[in-house]
């Protein structure tokens, strides 16, 4: 079939370059998840230039932690001056001791008692996502006694109203009904002394710029409804989720292996991946559906900040004033929740082949020392191709090595003699599967056969896919991260962090 | 001329040599094929007639309703088709991007259904609802009898209509090298390039938009997938362009040539000038564009990515041609609001009616601006005082009065949030 290249960040691409990893992890047998924060440094950098360089208005960022809890990535967040979303109690402890202050932190998602009580004891903002999760806040600050300080919180809002052509969004299992806000406004205001609306909440998964702009026109809509009736709101957040998951170098891979993947399934033959598989392709009337969600889940190099913000903040909000000028004009600060769009490509994972197998039509079964759970692969599976080095390569150590010249590497187009090899996890269950789509490898020397030992790359783990299910049901090794760092120009430093 | 049927209008557009003048690349000859002059203004005319003309008797005779999914230009012409044979259509699209050219569809009675794009980054179903493609496509398919879907970007009969484009230009031109098309369904430069290939062994070239970067009418190389027309191998090139280069091909079209094209053309004829400069022509050749359709409908767009086009500048003295020394030197800053002050708050009506500082008016910077650059609408009043945001704007204005008018209007140091910090918390 094809080769997919994975798009990898100029920084991870020098890294791999000068780094001798198979030698570098030889006696390891954990799954390893390395972590650049220089390149979720850099994020933060271009997210503040766009805005301070091109937008009037006040914003502000919030790492979402969710994306990766590693202390690594808040230390990061903290040293660069931006704020952070927790999503769970032990979230906030985290961020507590690592030394963010109250004032930096915003509490999202489904919130315990002992939750809400930590995030109201520290003066958090809170994004409160039920009228039920306003009479708690409410109740137990009169339980413990906490009503001298008043608790800020924004309200979450589940269905904004779309004025952009005739769209019906998607039912949402967070955030209050639009219907439901005079509800929240009326208890708001009786318990003033002890609760402050700051503002409002959307974060929806659409990424689309149209949707995301009516979303903002909506929190300022309820921003001038809640001022005119006596609340100081100053704040909207518009969440996260800005981009597509995967990182292609070249699109024109993805869109052939597509074609033929769609040829394949109109003409009833195998697709060559495990088990027959055909990702979420099906076919209707004998036409191909599903090939727009698959090919949107993929872009090429990395996310176009600026693009994508300029398109929102210049929409109109109304036929004479652009979103950004009345942010500005009503001094509203917006709130961005970036987690994986800071920590896109700040991430890679490292696997080794524990066990190989001859299959059939001259294909191998691979098992790795990784399970589908430590690259969340059930969650977001790679569907570009992982890097792979032959343990035999140990000599030639090094990444150029791979992609150019060597023996043993993925090929866009496999020759005859190449190896077909699916990829798996540690666990004896049938779906621990890393990939369905197989990996090619050859050489020169007919010594295309994988080999315990060898490696496997996978490439912008970095968010989500490194933690977010991450575990060890039979009692594998558990998942170690190392801390990445260019000290100067040639050389890189890798710490292992101890403490996840 | 006198013609039975708008339909005959359809095709046979001319072509115009461009002064090599304009663009100063020796030996070579661009070629741009008028589209724009179809009856509805584009080269999709020729695509919508293409896809129902001979299926006209049975819509008519079993009243189907005509389905498409378009972002302007095909249904326009559609809708005109459908419209003036009595058939009812329905356009389900979620890239209309123009509000000219949603308006344009409500005037000629066009139904339209619009949904949001896919997810891009999440899992979901694969059918998925808001595919405005596979509603139309379910909708046919679930009731043949009613609706007829015209299937642009899959009905043959869309590159077939064009190749009479490509016949129309082997009659005019015997030799042609390069044929340059924008691409947005990847219709027209395959009816059009199968031809220039076969007859003149034409270079063929596709020009798409950088990702990221909207050109109405076209679509990026990743957007290329929505088409099942677009075959790579089929282009020996396939170059990029910016929104930038669009409206600065579009400008030279108009303003050089006298073609009210809009940003697709000139889109398209700027990467001609992108590909041929700095490259040595030993011996002439022939290039032929499509410049696509016409430029009133992206008026808006072009707006929004060139408002200096529309500022009112030129010779006269205006408050956008203020240079920063010029502010500095005529503005004049004041603390504190006077009872004696004639406030002028330049924020939206919006904003305004919120909060204000009280006894203000509200007159918005960009209504201001226009007013005081005709005459002194305050001559009546000693003292003036001009209040914005952050007083960014009051400042210009205070220099514009200032300087033109030779007075001595102030504006509010710190600008409305500053004073509501003081005054009114």
């Amino acid at each position: 079939m094809i080769k997919v290249e994975s798009y990898i960040h100029p920084l991870i691409e020098d890294f791999l370059n000068k780094t001798n990893l198979l030698s570098k992890f030889k006696e390891e047998d954990s799954p390893i998840h390395l972590l650049f924060p220089q390149i979720m440094e850099n994020h933060i950098t271009q997210f503040k230039n766009i805005f301070k360089d091109n937008f009037e208005c006040n914003t502000r960022i919030y790492f979402a932690k969710k994306a990766n809890p590693s202390k690594i990535f808040t230390q990061v967040a903290l040293d660069n001056d931006i704020h952070i979303d927790v999503a769970s109690e032990n979230e906030l402890l985290d961020v507590l001791e690592i030394g963010f202050e109250g004032s930096r932190i915003e509490c999202t998602g489904p919130k315990s008692d002992s939750f809400l009580k930590l995030a109201i004891e520290k003066n958090c903002l809170i994004s409160c996502d039920s009228i039920n999760e306003l009479i708690r806040i409410i109740s137990i600050k009169k339980e413990h006694n906490l009503e001298n300080s008043k608790t800020s919180i924004l309200l979450r809002i589940s269905n904004p109203r779309i004025s952009y052509g005739n769209i019906t969004l998607k039912d949402s299992r967070f955030g209050i009904l639009i219907e439901d806000l005079d509800e929240c406004y009326s208890l708001i205001t009786q318990n003033s002394n002890s609760i402050e609306l700051k503002g409002f909440h959307i974060h929806r998964s659409e990424v689309q710029r149209e949707l995301k702009a009516e979303f903002i026109k909506e929190m300022i809509t309820q921003v001038i409804k809640t001022r005119e009736i006596g609340f100081n709101t100053t704040i909207i957040n518009i969440g996260g989720a800005f981009s597509p998951l995967h990182h292609v170098k070249d699109i024109h891979s993805y869109r052939d292996y597509l074609n033929i993947l769609s040829q394949k399934l109109q003409h009833n033959e195998h697709s060559e991946n495990w088990r027959n598989d055909f990702y979420d392709l099906s076919l209707i009337n004998n036409q191909v559906k599903g090939l727009q969600i698959l090919k949107q889940k993929v872009y090429q190099g990395m996310f176009n900040k600026l693009s994508y913000f300029n398109e929102i903040l210049n929409t109109n909000f109304n036929e004479h004033i652009t979103i950004s000028k009345i942010l500005e004009e009503l001094n509203i600060t917006l709130c961005l929740e970036p987690g994986y769009n800071l920590l896109e490509q700040s991430g890679i994972s490292i696997a080794k082949i524990i066990d190989v197998k001859k299959y059939k039509d001259n294909s191998y079964i691979s098992s790795c020392n990784i399970n589908s759970s430590n690259i969340s692969s059930t969650f977001f599976e790679s569907l570009c191709d992982p890097i792979y080095i032959s343990s035999s390569d140990e000599n030639l150590n090094n990444y150029n090595n791979i992609n150019s010249s060597l023996p043993t590497k993925v090929i866009i187009k496999p020759q005859s003699n190449a190896s077909k090899m699916y990829l798996f996890g540690n666990t004896c269950s049938e779906d621990d599967i890393l990939m369905r789509r197989p990996i090619y490898i050859e050489n020169n020397n007919n010594n295309n056969e994988p080999k315990i030992g060898d490696m496997i790359i996978f490439t912008n783990t970095g968010a989500y896919k490194s933690y977010f299910q991450d575990a060890s049901p039979l009692m594998q090794k558990k998942s170690k991260y190392f801390k990445v760092t260019n000290i100067d120009t040639n050389n890189w430093e890798i710490l292992e962090e101890n403490d996840n | 001329m006198i013609i039975k049927d708008v339909t005959q209008l359809i095709g046979n557009t001319p072509i115009l040599e461009i002064d090599s003048k304009i663009h100063n690349i020796e030996n070579l000859n661009i070629y741009a094929k008028l589209e724009l002059f179809n009856p509805f203004g584009s080269l999709k005319d020729r695509i919508a007639w293409g896809m129902i003309q001979n299926n006209l008797e049975d819509i008519k005779n079993n009243n189907k309703i005509v389905i498409e999914s378009s972002s302007g230009n095909t249904s326009k012409a559609l809708c005109i088709l459908c419209s003036k044979e009595n058939i009812t259509f329905q356009n389900y699209t979620n890239r209309i991007k123009e509000n000219n050219v949603r308006e344009i569809l409500q005037l000629l009675n066009c139904e339209i259904v619009e949904f949001p794009g896919v997810l891009e980054c999440r899992p979901s179903n694969p059918n998925d609802r808001n595919d405005p493609k596979f509603i139309a496509m379910e909708l046919e398919n679930s009731n043949p009898q009613k609706y007829f879907y015209t299937k642009q970007y899959q009905n043959e009969n869309n590159p077939n209509s064009q190749k009479k484009m490509g016949i129309e230009i082997i009659e005019d031109l015997e030799k042609v090298d390069y044929f340059f098309s924008f691409l947005g369904t990847g219709g027209s430069s395959r009816g059009v390039g199968e031809v220039l290939k076969k007859e003149r062994s034409t270079s063929i070239i596709g020009v798409v938009s950088e990702e990221d970067e909207y050109i109405p009418g076209g679509r990026s190389l990743n957007e290329m997938w929505e088409t099942g027309f677009f075959k790579k191998e089929f282009y020996d090139s396939i170059n990029t362009c910016t929104i930038n280069d669009a409206i600065n091909g579009m400008l030279t079209l108009q303003q050089r040539c006298g073609l009210l094209v809009g940003p697709t053309g000139g889109a398209t004829y700027q990467s001609v000038i992108n590909f041929f400069n700095n490259k040595k022509i030993e011996t002439p050749i022939n290039i032929v564009f499509i410049a696509c359709d016409r430029v009133e409908p992206y008026i808006d767009y072009i707006k929004k990515h060139r408002p200096n086009l529309f500022a009112q500048t030129s010779s006269k003295f205006s408050v956008s041609n203020l240079n920063l020394e010029e502010i500095e030197m005529y503005s004049k800053s004041q603390d504190l609001v006077k009872e004696s002050n004639l406030i002028v708050d330049l924020r939206s009506s919006i904003s305004f009616k919120l909060e204000s500082i009280q006894n203000s008016i509200n007159i918005s910077y960009q209504q201001l601006c226009e007013l005081v650059e005709e005459e002194n609408i305050f001559k009546n009043f000693n003292e003036v005082l001009f209040v914005c945001t952050n007083s960014k704007s009051s400042k210009k204005i205070s220099a514009f009065m200032n300087k033109k008018y030779n007075l001595n209007y102030s504006y509010l140091k710190g600008g409305f949030l500053e004073y509501k910090e003081k005054h009114l918390k």
